[in-house]
């Protein structure tokens, strides 16, 4: 996290700018979704299509195919290999 | 504050402010009341030309289970209704099940090879179900002979049923 | 007082009715209406139906790799070595309902993998050609509201030669009519083992440890649309090298030893932050059966390694209880600074480095297609309260290393 506030290179400095507009962004179509769907209309979003984790295991099994291969991985509070297959 | 911190606390602000709608009061618990709802059309699940809900409910004490096939909760509470529907029918309790929000063909799919003790109506703009201030499914609600909505609750509970029987009772 | 003279009336009046009311149509008829009142007063009476299975999620995968790095032995000298190597996944997932404010759900993935680099011991011996390593991870949720879930994660991973050991809590808020979920979780994993050398030397007991904080945000923005985001950050501290590593050390050849390449070990830092930003947007069609969802994460850590990553995905019901997805991924990553494909004979021993091909600068590719069979929707003749999945992927690297995967699933609702 501290990375994110600690001066640095131009193209770092363009890329967490990039992130800032991105949370922005996100906020702002967040704050739109304030006309609340009642849950009785939200059966499309009941589809198994829709749900933010279709298939747990498998989004683990997929997930680990990516950490154990990509030193980019993790950082999302969970733990990640970073490319060690090691689960840390 | 710098200028992109204020434009955060002013979207997050905004969201916040936009977000915090107050869920509307319940709408009747127990006095009757009269509602808007049973002016409006249902269409049968078998063949059938579309009907208002006050036709379909007319002189009797009536208990309409709102449901849709999506609906986890809905299913525990359709169980009951079905017991419900045979143990006071031959008392001249009715018993509906009205689906919402979820087209003919998805429902009798749903349905299929499931007997149910009771007619099933369909409500698939959810006219019905707005007019009873439906937000949440499952939701029952409970008519009088006249037509009057007296309860609307997420469940069939033992206060549902002693109503039911008062109901019938008094009728 | 009021009340329960109100009571009094209505028992009085019940009884009343119960003794004159309509007489039965038939026997039969009240028979049937009476077991039906009692079944009814059970199920109502019934508070809380206490331990009972929810669900079962059972999954095997099998993904083969092939690639070539320059931490792997089995190559030409100095050059790039094998990394094939295959995996076998079965793995399975029990939720279990103690009562209706608590649920419990244990996961139990098993690995068995063959040597992903090849190293020294294998070179020669095969000695540790296949790995097992079994996880056992229980998360139990207390939901003492309908807005809030609380979460806490035990887990523990058994891999020859580490231990892991996984907890943490987390907290669910459901807000504005569940139009809004907001999820905060830590994590804290302490791994312990014994790390070994390139030449296979055990140099003794040791460990890291990882922190990790996440915040999500799901969000409803219509009938049809959501839209989920998180942001987290990993800090690890300890010994961060991968057992058996090493790398290309180019030297002067001497007298004695006429060798121009030897090898090494690598060298991590001691500590490592990574934080990592995602939102996803998904949207149903509907009428048409159809969903699309798109997806974006940026990664960035201390060690200046960027990464973005795209997926999409598309859902097409073939029929209402068949559908098909198709998903690509496209991630690009920097490498970290102390990446190097060798290092000249002189370098101080603690110097940073590492020709780790998954650390390397490279672009991946991924494509899949998966089909998943909905029983509960199925015609009649085929129903059941259970699912079926296959599915096949494709993962592709830039830097000489390509994986297929294919996995089976099954999952049953009680």
């Amino acid at each position: 996290m501290r990375w994110l506030l600690r001066a640095r290179p131009p193209l770092d400095a363009r890329l967490s700018r990039a992130v800032a507009a991105t949370l922005l962004a996100v906020i702002g179509a967040a704050s739109s979704g304030c006309v609340i769907v009642p849950q009785s209309r939200r059966g499309a979003l009941a589809d198994p299509t829709m749900l933010p984790v279709e298939d747990s295991l498998e989004a683990k099994a997929r997930d680990k195919l990516h950490t154990t291969r990509e030193a980019a991985s993790g950082g999302n509070g969970q733990p990640a290999g970073g490319g060690c297959a090691c689960g840390n | 504050m710098d200028r992109r911190s204020l434009l955060v606390a002013v979207v997050a602000a905004a969201a916040a402010h936009g977000c915090g709608k107050k869920k509307p009061a319940q709408t009747a618990e127990h006095a009757p009341v009269e509602t808007a709802a049973t002016a409006l059309p249902v269409t049968p699940l078998a063949e059938g030309a579309r009907v208002p809900l006050g036709e379909v409910i007319k002189g009797k004490v009536s208990v309409v289970d709102l449901w849709a096939t999506w609906c986890e909760a809905c299913r525990d509470v359709s169980k009951n209704a079905e017991l419900l529907a045979k143990a006071y029918r031959r008392d001249g309790l009715l018993v509906v099940g009205l689906s919402v929000g979820e087209e003919r063909a998805d429902v009798a799919r749903y349905l299929e090879g499931k007997p149910h003790a009771y007619p099933i109506y369909l409500d698939p703009e959810l006219h019905v179900a707005d007019a009873l201030d439906a937000k949440e499914l499952p939701t029952i609600a409970v008519f009088d002979k006249a037509g009057r909505l007296v309860a609307k609750k997420r469940k069939i509970d033992a206060e549902i049923v002693r109503l039911v029987e008062r109901l019938l009772i008094a009728s | 007082m009021g009340t329960s003279l109100g009571r009094l009336a209505t028992a009085l009046a019940a009884a009343a009715w119960a003794t004159l009311g309509p007489s039965p149509a038939s026997a039969d008829e009240a028979a049937a209406a009476l077991a039906a009142k009692k079944e009814l007063e059970a199920r109502i009476a019934e508070e809380d139906p206490g331990w009972r299975w929810e669900a079962l999620n059972l999954q095997t995968s099998f993904l083969y790799q092939e690639g070539r790095g320059l931490q792997s032995q089995a190559g030409p000298i100095g050059g790039r070595g094998r990394e094939d190597a295959w995996v076998l996944q079965p793995w399975a997932q029990f939720r279990v309902r103690q009562n209706d404010q608590v649920v419990h759900e244990l996961t139990v993935p098993v690995d068995i993998v063959s040597a992903a680099s090849t190293d020294a011991v294998d070179a020669v011996s095969k000695a540790s050609e296949y790995n097992e390593a079994v996880t056992l991870d229980l998360t139990s949720t207390y939901s003492p509201s309908e807005v809030v879930d609380m979460s806490f994660r035990f887990g523990f991973h058994y891999e020859e030669p580490m231990r892991s050991f996984i907890g943490g809590p987390s907290l669910t808020f459901k807000l504005f009519e569940e139009n809004t979920v907001i999820g905060l979780n830590m994590i804290v994993m302490s791994d312990g083992f014994d790390p070994h050398n390139w030449e296979g030397k055990d140099r003794g007991f040791t460990a890291r440890t990882s922190f990790g904080f996440n915040a999500s945000l799901v969000q409803v923005l219509s009938e049809t649309t959501l839209l989920d985001a998180s942001f987290g950050t990993t800090q690890q501290w300890g010994t961060l090298e991968t057992t058996w590593n090493s790398m290309v050390v180019h030297r002067e050849p001497t007298e004695e030893d006429p060798r121009t390449v030897v090898r090494d070990g690598e060298r991590f830092p001691r500590s490592r932050n990574r934080d990592a930003f995602f939102v996803r947007l998904s949207q149903h069609v509907p009428g048409s059966g159809t969903t699309g969802k798109v997806g974006y994460r940026f990664y960035l850590d201390e060690n200046a390694t960027f990464a973005h990553t795209l997926e999409a995905q598309l859902f097409q019901y073939i029929v209402p209880w068949l559908y098909v997805r198709a998903h690509g991924r496209l991630h690009t990553q920097t490498s970290p600074d102390f990446w190097v494909p060798f290092i000249e004979e002189g370098f101080v021993e603690s110097t940073k480095r590492t020709s780790d091909s998954d650390l390397e600068a490279f672009t991946s590719r991924e494509a899949g297609l998966r089909v998943v069979l909905l029983r509960e929707r199925a015609p009649l003749a085929i129903r059941g309260k259970d699912s079926f999945n296959l599915e096949y992927l494709r993962y592709q690297r830039d830097n000489g290393l390509h994986a297929d995967f294919g996995s089976l699933g099954y999952q049953k609702t009680f």
